[in-house]
């Protein structure tokens, strides 16, 4: 047929293709190097110093929105100048608004996003790091795209419309809807409700924007590159609308064990498990449809969409599996889900986002193209990919045992510190295979792409075939069943919305209404201002704030959240990823002190910790915190209080509310101490030292758990105890019993910066305890006479037992209202050297309510007290 | 319940659209068309290509 159109390679605008295409590798490197630098920051986590514009957090923001707006964005546009002209035999809306588009999509939103989520402007919230004011700009860009590809397509008729196209629509169209339930609607609906929402996103933007595109690219350039049509267009399209009704459905699986309700949360298992079958079918039909061009196809975009058809498979079934409750309680919140999620976005959705580009690339007649860049860059990618895949799935598997045997937080991220190393190695050989890929689309001769393809395939093309057309009937039923099934598509969207976004948040607010106490406390100005700081500094992105309903989780962390405790998350902080431990319940477990100095020098208090350093939020010291250091301290101290304010009656009344709900029952049997189960205790109810570990296990644990505020040598003297106050103990100037030893590994030592060790067993109790008593050399000085001694008396009565007590048992009346609320000394199980003993009397101590006495006792009334106290000591005949 | 919608739902979509396909050969015809529809657009682009670069090579060959 004679047109006086232009040919179809005229239609295709190379400049835009070439433009979003360069714009693509550009952000991608960014963004690579911003990954680079927060895998670093796992095992060297002063790399950046305390700059808290290259803090973990905030790179970490900037690197998943790099990936998905900047690289995977960009290159999918490169791929829809080229395709949409190909697929539709019409030139897309107008250059004008593809400039248009071009420039908000890269100056209005990845530029200015970058800069505002590295200035501390962002969302704490996964795959929508994006503040508002960027994602308005978002919205506008994906409306663009509609108005830029999608006429070009409704100009055909539907019973024409290859499977690619309903990709490219289906991406276009339901992206707009979704993307606003995870970027906008939490910041409107609080806490568990907005996390429901939250969940569909994370899913959608994957599921409706990232693979429906890449499955485009797929279903184009296998035929395009082999030859041959696709084996089935039927089980394409059985595919298409599989995982359209599906995709939206499997939201809630990332809160499985979560307070959102259970009903929702068993059908998205369901949904993954059925989206799994999906995608066998679809895998299949790749498959089949490059039978023939070899494992190792010699075309590169070839070579880059059949690993890309690889990676899918693998990372949906794993997929499928991993929302199963089973493996879910194991390994959600490891390495394993950083696994997943890189193989999905830098496996399966980037290979297929490099094959579309340089098979576009390839066909650009002014383009640069350098081959062997190109072979290298594939090799590198696929080398680095399976190796951070493989790396990171092994080091979840870890994570998660020591999570479910109760092992200490600390020795998870000890135990992943090799995996971590690993990871940092494949992400250079990722990096190395990107500024491969840039070579291989800027370098070499102009032209090059075409002359290669025409290497690659020297036969000429045959004829052009006339397609197989069907009776119109058979057109119209085609075209009616295509209209039903998309109604049903956005049918399903709809009800993905309702079931696992707006009905839980009926249910919880209802919940909510039913549970909460009268009036529960909120937050304070102050503590707003910390929550901002904390959401900001992507502390939710190590720490989670969802005690999940397992008993895992319910051991190390306290009682399982419920939804009234989130009434006031805007938007929620629940997070998906524990680096650090939980925190929902953290309030009252540290001093307020041990924040300062934690934050300031993480690694002074707990040598293990991989936590960055935040000492820009402090005037040089932790002595010196500036505001938003008090805010955020402040803040931390309210994470659990609502509800240990609300217990016992609260609990009671709550339970009450739900006598029926099996799971929400778990929320109020399971702990008897809503709060964190590590935190300081009264003293007693200790149970025995076992036999202890190995000498050596004690000094590890020493060194790992204990140095940093005692010293190597029980000196008192660690880097963190200049800033502790009190000050650590000199353990070398005190004598212990073993059963004062016990006490203060279990309960800790209340007001002071020393925690309860509950999650270490009792022979790493033990062991420690030997090594402290080893440690332990107090001088008793010169010897007490009777006259010293009845003196010491007199006067212990007269100004010391009001607080420790007429027997030194450190229970004198005055003892629970002390003004600082350290307890007395028991004097019966602890002895200080005689050195010290006058010290504390003549300077008291520092952080407790101990005074100087000077002004009230004699040289030798102090002398003779110390004698007097020193002879209370018991040993262990307690 | 709401599992079993799903479920069900899901599975009488792909059984009908299934069904459709075993049971109506024009259908079947129907839907496997763009395959090949789109196989030809692809190939006429690339031949446009390929005789753009002809073409320019053809060019710059010649003798001024």
């Amino acid at each position: 047929m004679q047109t006086t159109e232009p040919a179809t390679e005229h239609r295709v605008d190379t400049l835009l293709v070439a433009a979003h295409g360069i714009a693509a590798l550009v952000t991608l490197l960014i963004a690579v190097v911003f990954g680079l630098i927060i895998s670093l920051q796992f095992f060297l986590p002063d790399l950046t110093g305390s700059v808290l514009p290259l803090g973990w957090g905030r790179l970490r923001y900037a690197h998943t929105q790099g990936v998905m707006f900047g690289w995977l964005g960009n290159a999918f546009l490169a791929f829809l100048y080229h395709a949409v002209p190909v697929l539709t035999g019409q030139a897309v809306t107008s250059r004008r608004l593809g400039l248009w588009l071009f420039g908000i999509w890269n100056f209005a939103v990845m530029i200015p996003g970058w800069i505002l989520v590295l200035a501390g402007v962002s969302q704490p919230l996964e795959w929508a790091e994006f503040p508002l004011a960027v994602d308005v700009f978002i919205l506008i860009a994906l409306g663009l795209c509609a108005l830029q590809f999608l006429p070009a397509f409704f100009r055909r008729g539907l019973e024409t419309l290859y499977v690619s196209s309903w990709y490219i629509i289906g991406a276009l169209v339901f992206t707009i809807m979704a993307f606003p339930m995870g970027n906008i609607v939490p910041e409107l609906v609080p806490g568990a409700a907005g996390a429901a929402f939250s969940g569909l996103w994370i899913h959608d933007a994957v599921g409706l924007f990232v693979t429906p595109l890449a499955l485009a690219i797929l279903y184009f350039v296998i035929p395009a590159s082999t030859g041959r049509p696709i084996f089935s267009h039927f089980l394409s399209m059985l595919g298409f609308w599989g995982l359209f009704f599906l995709y939206p459905l499997n939201g809630t699986h990332h809160y499985v064990f979560s307070v959102i309700p259970m009903a929702a949360q068993i059908s998205a298992i369901a949904a993954s498990a059925l989206l799994g079958v999906i995608v066998v079918i679809v895998v299949t039909n790749l498959l089949m449809s490059m039978r023939g061009a070899g494992v190792f196809p010699r075309e590169v975009a070839l070579r880059f969409v059949a690993m890309s058809t690889i990676f899918y498979l693998i990372v949906s079934v794993q997929g499928a599996m991993q929302a199963q409750m089973s493996l879910q309680r194991a390994v959600h919140f490891t390495d394993w889900v950083v696994a997943h999620s890189h193989l999905a976005m830098l496996g399966f959705a980037t290979f297929a986002a490099i094959g579309g580009l340089i098979h576009a690339w390839q066909r650009i007649s002014w383009a640069r193209y350098n081959a062997a860049a190109l072979s290298w860059a594939y090799g590198l990618l696929v080398v680095g990919v399976i190796a951070m895949f493989v790396d990171l799935t092994v080091a979840g598997l870890v994570q998660a045992e020591l999570w479910l045997d109760g092992s200490p937080w600390l020795d998870s991220v000890r135990d992943s510190r090799p995996y971590w190393i690993v990871r940092t190695f494949s992400g250079l050989l990722l990096g190395g295979g990107f500024v491969a890929l840039l070579v291989g689309l800027t370098t070499g001769p102009r032209g090059a792409g075409a002359q290669t393809l025409a290497n690659d395939r020297p036969e000429p093309a045959a004829a052009v075939v006339t397609p197989r057309l069907a009776p119109a009937g058979a057109g119209r039923v085609l075209t009616m069943s295509y209209v039903v099934a998309g109604v049903a598509g956005v049918a399903f969207f709809v009800m993905s919305v309702s079931l696992l976004g707006v009905w839980p948040q009926q249910i919880l607010a209802e919940q909510t209404a039913a549970m909460a106490p009268p009036n529960p406390l909120g937050l304070t100005a102050g503590e707003e201002r910390g929550r901002v700081v904390y959401a900001r500094e992507g502390c939710a992105y190590c720490h989670t704030q969802q005690i999940r309903y397992t008993d895992a989780d319910i051991t190390r962390f306290g009682s399982p959240t419920l939804a009234w405790e989130t009434r006031f998350d805007y938007p929620h902080l629940w997070g998906t990823r524990r680096i650090g431990p939980d925190l929902s319940r953290a309030g009252a477990t540290r001093t307020e002190n041990w924040h300062y100095v934690h934050l300031y020098a993480p690694r002074a208090v707990s040598p293990l910790s991989i936590m960055p350093s935040y000492a820009a939020l402090f005037d040089g010291s932790p002595d010196r915190p500036t505001q938003e250091a008090r805010d955020l301290v402040a803040y931390l101290e309210t994470l659990g209080r609502a509800r240990e304010l609300a217990w016992p009656e609260g609990d009671a009344n709550a339970a009450a509310a739900v006598p029926d709900d099996r799971w929400a029952q778990m929320a109020f049997a399971a702990s008897s101490l809503n709060a964190h189960p590590g935190r300081t205790q009264p003293r007693g109810n200790v149970p025995a030292l076992g036999s202890p570990a190995s000498a050596d296990t004690g000094m590890m644990l020493w060194a790992h758990n204990c140095a940093g505020c005692h010293g190597e040598t029980g000196g008192g003297d660690g880097p963190a105890a200049q800033w502790l106050r009190p000050r650590p103990t000199n353990l070398a100037e005190h004598e212990y019993t073993r059963s004062r030893l016990a006490d203060a590994l279990w309960n800790g030592v209340h007001g002071t910066s020393m925690p309860g060790w509950r999650d270490h067993s009792s022979a790493d109790h033990a062991a420690l305890a030997e090594l402290v008593m080893g440690f332990s050399d107090p001088q008793p000085g010169p010897a007490a006479s009777a006259q010293q001694l009845s003196l010491g008396q007199r006067v212990y009565a007269q100004h010391c037992a009001e607080c420790h007590g007429a027997t030194g048992a450190g229970d004198g009346f005055a003892a629970n209202d002390l003004p600082v609320p350290v307890a007395p000394t028991d004097f019966r199980n602890q002895r200080v050297s005689y050195a010290a003993g006058v010290g504390i009397l003549q300077d008291g101590v520092d952080g407790t309510s101990m005074a100087p006495w000077t002004d009230r006792l004699s040289a030798a009334e102090i002398e003779a007290v110390v004698h007097y106290v020193r002879s209370l000591f018991d040993g262990d005949n307690l | 319940m709401i599992t079993t919608i799903i479920v069900v739902a899901s599975l009488a979509l792909a059984g009908a659209f299934s069904l459709a396909w075993l049971l109506k050969p024009d259908l079947r015809e129907q839907i496997e068309a763009p395959k090949h529809l789109f196989h030809d657009q692809v190939r006429q682009y690339d031949r446009g290509v390929q005789d753009t670069r002809e073409r320019s090579e053809g060019a710059a060959d010649e003798p001024e």
